[in-house]
């Protein structure tokens, strides 16, 4: 049993994220044909495809953490994530931990003057394995209880510091990057 | 009570925010500077031998007392690199440790050796046991100074396998170490050199589209 603000705040987080996600995609289907051509996984005839796929599945996972409460969504999310774990560790096993992730929002990358993509990373499936987590998480059944004012003030706030968290660690992904591109010493 | 919750609450909820604006605002900080620091090489002197010249073979007998020829044409699996250090030198201090951990990392691919200049071997010799660097060959030869000139310490020379000068240069940070050893693994000689070897496929790729626009 889980608390219904926890169930309405995850489904409010990952709704957020594949808003983001699939609209970011749609926006920019040629760029993404590049970033999916590099993972080299697919056929180069397919990416456009797959990208149109990905960000109306994204888009149809926003909708759908929104309006219904039914397992599927979870399960979907998770197998979704699950895809793009698994190319990333593919790559990762291939050695080409030097192309981009395509996880960045270039649209916000410009707001904050980014100039760097992310690359893949450990880092990464982990976090992927923690969105994973926290979707599945939602599955369980939720307590009924008659929601207050503060509930909202809380889901709220949450959700404002989920964004910021989350921003905050894929900066320090890239941040690792940049470190890991030295010559790896230990002093 | 219940009134004493919900504004502990509020306050907590004011904090929490505030605290992982901050953290957002501290990691992207940290990702504007490592975009900040351009890249920056050794700086390399025009006198002395040229990078991709064969280097003359100098015999020197370290204070340690190992007699060991640097440079020349032998075929040698790892290469070496000269570090001139001296102990009236601020900086090279710093160095050294440094450029031992450096040399721990290349261990398969290059040897790591000190060389500096002076009458007063005494000194010398404290200053080794003072780096703790008895392991590696510290020469004092002012013939190996002379032949690189080496006018400004710390300066580091690097040598391939076959003898080849492969970088050298006026090195005052891990970043000019290691631009030294990146120079040979990629055969670039300079970070001057690497940015028109860049830039240049960009510039007929646009010439290319350019044309491609006119048609």
């Amino acid at each position: 049993m889980i608390d219904p603000v926890i169930q309405y705040l995850i489904s409010a987080s990952a709704s957020l994220l594949f808003l983001i996600a699939g609209m970011h995609k749609l926006a920019n289907l040629a760029e993404f044909q590049g970033i999916i051509d590099n993972y080299r996984l697919l056929p180069t005839s397919l990416t456009k495809v797959a990208v149109l796929l990905l960000g109306m599945t994204e888009i149809t996972l926003c909708v759908g953490w929104l309006v219904t409460q039914s397992a599927l969504i979870p399960l979907l999310s998770a197998a979704l994530i699950g895809i793009y774990t698994l190319s990333i560790s593919i790559n990762l096993f291939r050695g080409r931990d030097y192309i981009d992730c395509g996880c960045s929002f270039s649209k916000f990358d410009k707001l904050l003057n980014q100039r760097t993509n992310p690359h893949l990373s450990f880092g990464l499936v982990i976090r992927n394995f923690a969105l994973i987590g926290l979707m599945l998480l939602s599955i369980l059944p939720a307590n009924s209880r008659i929601l207050g004012t503060l509930d909202y003030l809380s889901m709220f706030f949450s959700l404002l510091c989920i964004v910021l968290v989350y921003a905050a660690a894929n900066q320090l992904l890239r941040n690792n990057n940049a470190i890991n591109s030295w010559r790896n010493v230990s002093e | 009570m219940n009134e004493a919750l919900i504004i502990s609450n509020v306050i907590l909820w004011v904090v929490v925010v505030a605290l992982t604006t901050l953290l957002f605002a501290v990691t992207r900080q940290v990702g504007i500077l490592h975009e900040r620091v351009a890249p920056a090489g050794a700086l390399q002197p025009t006198s002395g031998p040229k990078i991709g010249e064969i280097t003359e073979e100098i015999k020197a007998t370290s204070l340690q007392g190992e007699s060991i020829r640097l440079g020349g044409s032998r075929q040698e699996k790892l290469a070496s690199f000269i570090l001139f250090i001296s102990p009236t030198c601020p900086v090279c201090k710093e160095l050294v440790p440094t450029a031992k951990s450096l040399a721990k990392a290349e261990l398969n691919d290059m040897k790591l050796f000190f060389a500096s200049d002076g009458e007063n071997i005494e000194q010398h010799e404290n200053y080794i046991r003072d780096l703790d660097i008895e392991n590696y060959p510290y020469f004092v030869s002012e013939s190996l100074g002379m032949y690189y000139q080496v006018s400004k310490l710390p300066f580091a020379v690097l040598i391939d396998g076959d003898g080849i000068l492969r970088s050298k240069g006026l090195v005052n940070t891990r970043e000019h170490l290691e631009s030294l050893i990146e120079s040979m693994t990629t055969g670039i000689a300079t970070v001057q050199e690497y940015v028109e070897s860049k830039s240049e496929p960009l510039e007929s790729k646009t010439k290319l589209s350019a044309a491609e626009n006119m048609s």
